[in-house]
């Protein structure tokens, strides 16, 4: 096999569709395990597990299981498949085979996930013998019969975040549970950051507070993916102190990471989509059993419908083993292209990112990705796909013309380096706490004498809670009045209480922020949910509801936004020079004033929108420079207002890979007279009611993220600015005013000033 | 600064503002709690829009009718006070024809009835019946129910009657006759008859505790009412006091409703106690006579059917919230009098209803 490797590479090389086009090629050798030693001694039936699995434990699992026994807090960041369930599922089973009564609760962000660790569990229960573990899920779909029965029973409950915030008012029926609570495994828990983790933050304080209450203090497990500030994320998210556990010492086999620029000399004449096609049938063709992520479904049905046509042309055989598969599919239609997809008989799949983690489809030998996923983590989680064991794989990325895309083909080295990636979470959002603050009350009378270890002491907040009947002082503590239940009115996906309801055919399929409503569900707008294109057809701004129905197309829509900046009050100024850094309080006002229409990259249209201002309060970070620059620009001959546009371009498409969001969480704001700075200006903006920390976490990171910022836009080979570095898809003002050189420039100016 | 703090304010009251908002948006579709299966016909929890007019019109009259007036003279009754703080008394007698079962025609009913035995169904009975097996002693004898029967002897002489209980509804379900008629081996002063108002169907405060107990042949009330949400923990404190190790309770709907409902405020107040006695819920054996007959069987509706008594001035469960709010706001305790009279007519209804069905069953 290595030697077949070796050769389609080479073959790669020396095609003429594909050389050309080959930025770089990473080889991650092969690595030997290292196997670590116990110092503890295991008992009978886990001994009989690892001795019928043949299982040598690896020192980093060694290590997980050191900490735990020790009652310690563990974090493992290692990459997937290197045995990280196994290694807290042991120290966990160890204390249920010592104490009988001992419970533990796993909490996961998907169902896929629950059922993959449901029966890894089962199956240990099997191979050990002599245990009961009685594991078994709790969530949505469990049958009101069987909750009473799982909730005394069972000894490992798996179920998810949105659950438990349910679960916790109801916690009088989960004493037994609660009271022998001694581990909360966080698996996956890099997806609890932003909104979302911000929101679950406070539901494992009120989880930890209920623990308490019955007489336990749980240990806790995160698992993650790599990130740049694990500790730092997980004393966030549980309040608790952690141990790291990062180095991996599973082995892995030799892999090729090939990074592919359809946009190497600056211009294509393929689109991306049609380079990943040939890519898909090259890597099949050879033989190789190939997954091919791409960002839309649509994309992955064409991807596979045309590599099928080639085929047939070609009167190649082949054709038939080639398949998509997606969200959408049929329970039992997807079940088929995860077994044949594992037992070989389907030769290459293109797939949505639905073939996620924790669907079963074996090893690949090639995992191609169409377009950068937007996270290091998720393009690392893609790639884990390719390589059996320890045989030699290929992962290829096909770059995009994004700034982010483009910036890694230019700059491997950033993206194999140290995770730069913060995972945020936000513990001063009012919005947040104020939710939380109201379902804990609900939960037990609220005391913060008692409660300040697990809850902010916001009195202020229950002040004015109380105003509204929500909650009340008594001598017992703050107590629980509202009309109906308080986790009914917090939604753990949306900061404010006014939620949008997305109801297709009658059938609600999900809510969004007032915010997220007025910029992705606009009349006209092609709504992603699910993997599946819908068409926004009503948005109701008075009852809050959003019309869509489903469509399917081959264009996607982009809204363009121009918004004016007000500044409420400053939390933080360092002045360097004559440059201005300031964090502040801002109240923005966001028109959307109208939307493009894109097909395969290309725009071919634009529509006008009439919708109400956004108007929100919210966190800024803002640059502000002295009058002089712009006034040296302009004897240069550069566009000073177009300098500072491009600079907030810039600065805004490599944020997300400091500071992990989406692209669209944050906003920006460029003037060359901002009223109340009385300075050129940049701002960026948490596009969030009340902030989510993502502003005031990039001013830590400002030099770096200036850096990236500086070298994407001076490497670029364009001229006067493009896609790949300075356009904005969603700038209202079209791009334009915009210069290249003032925004090297400034950009330069500023990181002189950050570096001293 | 000033003005800083004052838009901090503004802020967290718009915040308040909007949870309030949403809160009164959902209780409109609150969902009822799953396990109670009776609950779709029992609770009309969705106030309809005449019944709303009409509660309001009510909540007016009464706001005018007991203005500047004492809770004192509006209901009158005793502040008391315990370790968890004060609540309000108001105590009641009435007469009530409390006649039970005589327990040995129980015990031969029990004995008579052979599906009480595993492995025997109706036609088995039947067989057994003309073959001369007439109790489940006779089948002491039998070769096949030999052991079976004696399992069933051995709980019933055991004088655990919650052990029989358990064992007759296994068998012969919840709202079987024989289920409830063993109420007759309990002593009439043991019963203690529970109905609660609350502010919602879960995780909010009881506002008012009724109980009722025979004592010297009387039907006693005895009312914890809460004059403010801080005197919650006191009125559960004081209705624990009546709850002795020999109580059996009496409800309707309390199995679902009631007395998850009260353990889980004392759970909330950290107020550990046992509720987990012999516990007679009336619904299912009211729902066994009168369903079909009656519209529906709410404590009202046979009252109103069988008892031919009417109430005036009721006010549907799903305002009581509205209703305690305004008292709460306003101090006058008008709203609330129906309410407290509402709950003395459920529990003299409910004790009505068990005596009369002592009398149907027997």
């Amino acid at each position: 096999m290595a030697i077949i490797i070796q050769d389609i590479i080479n073959q790669l090389e020396r095609n003429i569709l594909f050389k050309d086009n080959l930025e770089h090629i990473e080889i991650i050798d092969k690595k030997e395990a290292d196997f670590g030693n116990l110092k503890i001694k295991l008992s009978p039936p886990v001994l009989e597990y690892l001795s019928r699995k043949k299982i040598k434990l690896y020192r980093h699992q060694c290590q997980v299981i050191h900490y735990l026994t020790e009652g310690r807090n563990v974090i493992i960041t290692t990459p997937t498949a290197s045995g990280k369930t196994l290694a807290f599922n042991i120290p966990v089973f160890e204390a249920m085979i010592s104490d009988h009564e001992t419970r533990a609760l796993y909490l996961y962000p998907t169902k896929a996930l629950s059922q993959d660790q449901l029966k890894v569990i089962k199956d240990f229960e099997r191979t050990a013998g002599s245990i009961s573990l009685t594991p078994r899920i709790y969530d949505g779909d469990t049958s009101p019969s069987q909750r009473p029965v799982i909730r005394e029973t069972s000894r490992i409950i798996i179920s998810n975040p949105y659950e438990l915030h349910q679960i916790l008012p109801f916690h009088s029926k989960w004493q037994k549970f609660f009271k022998n609570l001694k581990f909360i495994v966080l698996d996956e828990a890099h997806r609890y950051r932003g909104v979302f983790g911000s929101h679950i933050a406070y539901v494992i304080r009120r989880l930890l507070r209920i623990a308490q209450f019955y007489g336990s203090t749980p240990q806790f497990i995160l698992s993650t993916a790599t990130l740049a500030n694990p500790l730092e994320f997980a004393e966030k998210l549980t309040g608790c102190g952690f141990n790291l556990v990062n180095e991996d010492s599973s082995p892995h086999g030799k892999k090729y990471f090939i990074f592919y620029n359809p946009y190497s000399d600056g211009t294509q004449n393929l689109s991306s989509h049609q380079h990943t096609k040939n890519l898909f049938l090259f890597f099949i063709k050879q033989g190789l059993q190939t997954l091919c992520f791409t960002v839309s479904r649509k994309m992955a049905e064409l991807v596979s419908f045309w590599a099928r046509q080639d085929l047939k042309r070609m009167n190649n055989a082949l054709s038939e083993m080639i398949m998509s598969y997606r969200a959408g599919y049929l329970p039992l239609e997807r079940r088929k292209i995860e077994n044949d997809l594992k037992h070989g008989l389907l030769k290459g799949v293109a797939t949505t990112n639905a073939l996620e983690l924790g669907i079963d489809i074996g090893s690949l030998d090639c995992v191609i990705i169409s377009g950068y996923p937007g996270t290091v983590i998720s393009t690392w989680q893609q790639a884990g796909r390719a390589g059996r064991g320890i045989e030699e794989s290929i992962v290829v990325m096909v770059a995009f013309q994004n700034p982010l895309d483009q910036y890694f083909m230019k700059h491997p080295g950033t993206f194999f380096d140290k995770s730069c990636e913060h995972a945020v979470i936000d513990l001063d959002n009012e919005h947040i706490v104020s939710g939380h603050l109201l379902c804990a009350t609900s939960e037990l009378p609220l005391i913060f004498d008692k409660d300040q270890r697990y809850l902010p002491s916001r009195v202020d907040i229950m002040e004015e809670m109380q105003k509204h009947s929500l909650v009340q002082k008594t001598p017992h503590g703050w107590v629980y009045k509202g009309v109906s239940r308080a986790t009914e009115v917090v939604s753990l996906e949306n900061i404010s209480s006014e939620v949008f309801k997305i109801i297709c055919e009658k059938k609600l399929i999900g809510t969004l922020d007032r915010e997220q409503a007025i910029r992705e569900t606009y009349p006209g707008a092609i709504f992603l949910h699910g993997g599946q294109t819908y068409l926004v057809e009503e948005l109701d701004l008075k009852s809050c509801h959003v019309h869509i129905s489903q469509k399917e197309v081959d264009y996607y829509t982009q809204s363009l936004e121009v918004a004016d900046i007000k500044i409420l009050k400053e939390l933080d100024r360092q002045r360097k020079q004559k440059i201005d850094i300031v964090l502040g309080e801002v109240e923005v006002k966001e028109h959307h004033t109208g939307y493009k229409i894109i097909k395969y990259d290309k725009i071919i249209g634009t529509q006008k929108l009439d919708l109400p201002a956004l108007r929100f309060q919210t966190i800024a970070l803002y640059i502000t420079f002295p009058h002089e620059s712009g006034e040296k620009m302009r004897i240069d001959g550069i566009d000073f207002a177009g300098s500072l546009h491009g600079m907030e371009h810039a600065l805004i498409s490599v944020f997300p890979f400091h500071v992990m969001c989406d692209r669209w969480d944050i906003g920006g704001v460029s003037t060359v007279l901002h009223p109340q700075t009385a300075k050129p200006s940049v701002f960026i903006y948490d596009g969030f009611e009340g902030g989510i920390g993502l502003a005031e976490k990039a001013i830590d990171l400002l030099q770096p993220i200036t850096q990236m910022a500086f070298d994407l836009v001076k490497d670029c080979p364009c001229e006067e600015g493009c896609p790949s570095c300075i356009y904005s898809p969603k700038c209202g003002n079209e791009n334009k005013p915009m210069d290249k050189k003032g925004t090297i420039f400034l950009l330069g100016e500023l990181l002189d000033i950050l570096k001293k | 600064m000033r003005k800083e703090k004052k838009e901090q304010k503004d802020r967290l009251d718009r915040i308040g503002a909007k949870l309030r908002e949403r809160l009164y948006r959902i209780r409109g579709d609150e969902i009822l709690p799953k396990e109670n299966k009776w609950a779709s016909d029992f609770y009309h929890y969705r106030t309809d829009q005449d019944d709303f007019s009409r509660a309001r019109k009510l909540k007016i009259d009464l706001l005018e009718k007991y203005r500047n007036c004492t809770i004192q003279e509006a209901v009158p009754g005793k502040n008391i006070q315990n370790e968890k703080g004060e609540c309000y008394l108001i105590e009641k007698q009435t007469d009530i024809n409390s006649e039970m079962v005589n327990p040995l025609n129980v015990n031969e009913k029990i004995l008579s009835h052979l599906r009480l035995v595993w492995g025997i169904g109706f036609s088995i009975e039947s067989c057994l019946k003309k073959r001369g097996y007439h109790t489940i002693n006779d089948l002491q004898d039998h070769p096949r129910f030999k052991k079976h029967s004696s399992d069933f002897l051995k709980i019933f002489q055991s004088g655990r009657k919650e052990d029989l209980l358990k064992w007759i509804s296994r068998w012969l379900g919840r709202s079987h006759p024989l289920m409830f008629l063993t109420s007759g081996f309990f002593n009439k002063e043991n019963f203690l008859f529970v109905d609660i108002e609350t502010l919602g169907l879960f995780s909010r405060p009881v506002i008012l505790i009724g109980l009722a107990f025979i004592k010297n042949s009387k039907f006693n009330i005895i009312q914890y009412f809460i004059r403010d949400i801080q005197e919650e923990p006191s009125a559960l404190k004081a209705f624990l006091s009546h709850v002795k190790n020999d109580t059996i309770l009496v409800t309707y709907n309390g199995r679902a409703f009631d007395i998850p409902y009260i353990k889980e405020r004392l759970t909330y107040y950290g107020i550990r106690a046992e509720l987990g006695y012999v516990h007679y819920d009336m619904l299912p054996f009211s729902r066994r006579i009168w369903k079909g007959r009656f519209p529906d069987c709410s404590l009202t509706t046979i009252e109103k059917f069988y008892f031919k008594t009417i109430r005036t001035d009721d006010v549907p469960s799903g305002m009581v919230p509205d209703f305690y709010d305004t008292y709460l706001r306003t101090g006058n305790i008008g709203p609330l009098v129906p309410i407290i009279q509402h709950n003395s007519f459920d529990l003299f209804t409910l004790g009505r209803i068990f005596f009369t069905l002592h009398k149907i069953w027997q």
